[in-house]
């Protein structure tokens, strides 16, 4: 935490537009799941964790893999379902079989590795003035930091950090500048990706109901 | 397979006769003796009987493999498809040597039974007919109100739609109903219920559902807009 400001303090600190940031090169694809009737090159102006609160600029959210895409994406926390008679206690995450028909897979190319702030570290999280805690706040609060770092004068091309659906899943939000470098191809329905799914179950628990 | 009915003092056990084409015989009294029998009438028809077909060598094998201790889980299960569906998904290989195929066919499996609990969950559901009762409405009417998102309706195949009660004050449809189908407009209506019954980490935990009863709506219909258009991450 920066000298000055009380250790609660989850505000951005005034200095961060000017701050020296944790920045990275960052080299493609990014994942993304989306729903299939929308463009899967969207840069979202209202909601996510790194969005702008005044709606300026959009941000386009990906992952580092099929999987943890389909995670930050779709993926609710366990605790509806109870496991089966013959799996007592397994953790269940449900996800609806018509979600899979109407969300899509898209992958994203970079025509360059693009520069990112790296949240993944504790000392990057330090040197913009903050903690682990930013990657766990409700949104009210981490979208406060997105204006300060698109504005620091480094002009940042996206975020990257570690998912909150761990699993060693990367989060990447890439600001609407970065248009014109990359590329998204519609990869078909989630129904399809046979072996995204089998993953997924696999490492969530995931079970798939009717309907 | 042919079926033939013997004298109520024959010998319970199923057993073959002859020495060519075997015949399996029942006695009446044997409890398996009506469901085969259903089975052999309903199999008369080709594609019910490729599909029960496919069933039988699916429960024949799982029961053969199935272990003393999924059959006793299984029998005590409260349904029969319960007690289906624990048998088969024991069946199936554990997911860590199991193919892609088998470990998607496995979670369907479990999915079957996490719709039962989903119809169960908070109070349960209603039929449309029940539904207009509690709402002094028509049929048509709550369907109505479901197809314009007033009201989640869950759909369960031929039997039509299931109505959550949970969705019902002491007024009526709760007036945070259409606000929160709205907000998860791009998911169907399982989706919606999934998100809303299930734990929230940033309500402490706490489902959506609940945070709505303690008055938290504006704060839902966020955290339902931001799963809607992102997810929870």
């Amino acid at each position: 935490m920066a000298s000055g400001r009380a250790p609660d303090d989850t505000t951005p600190p005034d200095d961060l537009a000017t701050r020296q940031l944790p920045l990275t090169a960052i080299e493609g694809p990014a994942w993304r799941v989306y729903p299939g009737n929308h463009r899967p090159l969207h840069f979202n102006r209202q909601d996510g964790r790194f969005n702008d609160p005044q709606q300026q600029y959009g941000v386009l959210y990906a992952a580092n893999t099929d999987v943890g895409a389909f995670a930050e994406r779709l993926l609710l926390a366990p605790g509806l379902i109870k496991g089966p008679v013959s799996v007592a206690n397994a953790a269940s995450v449900p996800v609806s079989a018509t979600t899979l028909e109407t969300f899509s897979l898209a992958t994203i190319t970079f025509a360059q590795p693009l520069t990112c702030v790296d949240l993944r570290t504790p000392s990057g999280l330090t040197q913009i003035g903050a903690g682990p805690w930013l990657l766990q706040a409700p949104h009210s609060l981490s979208k406060q930091w997105s204006r300060p770092l698109f504005l620091n004068s480094s002009a940042p091309e996206g975020i990257i950090w570690s998912s909150r659906a761990g699993h060693n899943i990367l989060s990447l939000g890439l600001h609407e500048r970065t248009k014109p470098k990359i590329t998204a191809k519609g990869l078909g329905p989630l129904i399809g990706h046979r072996r995204l799914l089998a993953d997924v179950i696999r490492q969530f628990g995931l079970v798939i109901t009717p309907g | 397979m042919s079926h033939r009915q013997r004298s109520t003092n024959a010998s319970r056990a199923p057993r073959r006769r002859g020495t060519g084409q075997a015949t399996l015989v029942l006695s009446a009294s044997d409890v398996l003796y009506t469901p085969v029998a259903t089975l052999v009438e309903q199999a008369k028809e080709p594609l019910r009987r490729a599909i029960l077909t496919r069933f039988l060598r699916a429960a024949g094998s799982a029961i053969g493999s199935a272990s003393t201790s999924t059959l006793t889980k299984a029998a005590s299960a409260d349904s029969d498809v319960t007690a289906v569906l624990a048998t088969l998904e024991a069946s199936i290989p554990d997911p860590r040597s199991a193919t892609d195929e088998e470990v998607i066919a496995r979670a369907q499996l479990r999915g079957l039974d996490a719709r039962q609990q989903v119809l169960e969950a908070e109070g349960g559901t209603l039929s449309a007919e029940q539904m207009a009762r509690r709402l002094h409405l028509t049929r048509q009417a709550v369907d109505l109100r479901r197809r314009n998102h007033r009201l989640i309706g869950l759909p369960v195949g031929r039997h039509g739609y299931r109505y959550p009660v949970w969705q019902l004050g002491p007024a009526g449809i709760w007036p945070w109903v259409p606000q929160v189908i709205q907000a998860l407009a791009p998911h169907d209506p399982w989706q919606q219920v999934f998100f809303l019954l299930s734990p929230h980490p940033d309500l402490e935990g706490e489902s959506p559902l609940n945070a709505l009863r303690a008055g938290r709506i504006d704060e839902v219909v966020a955290l339902a807009r931001t799963y809607a258009t992102y997810g929870l991450g």
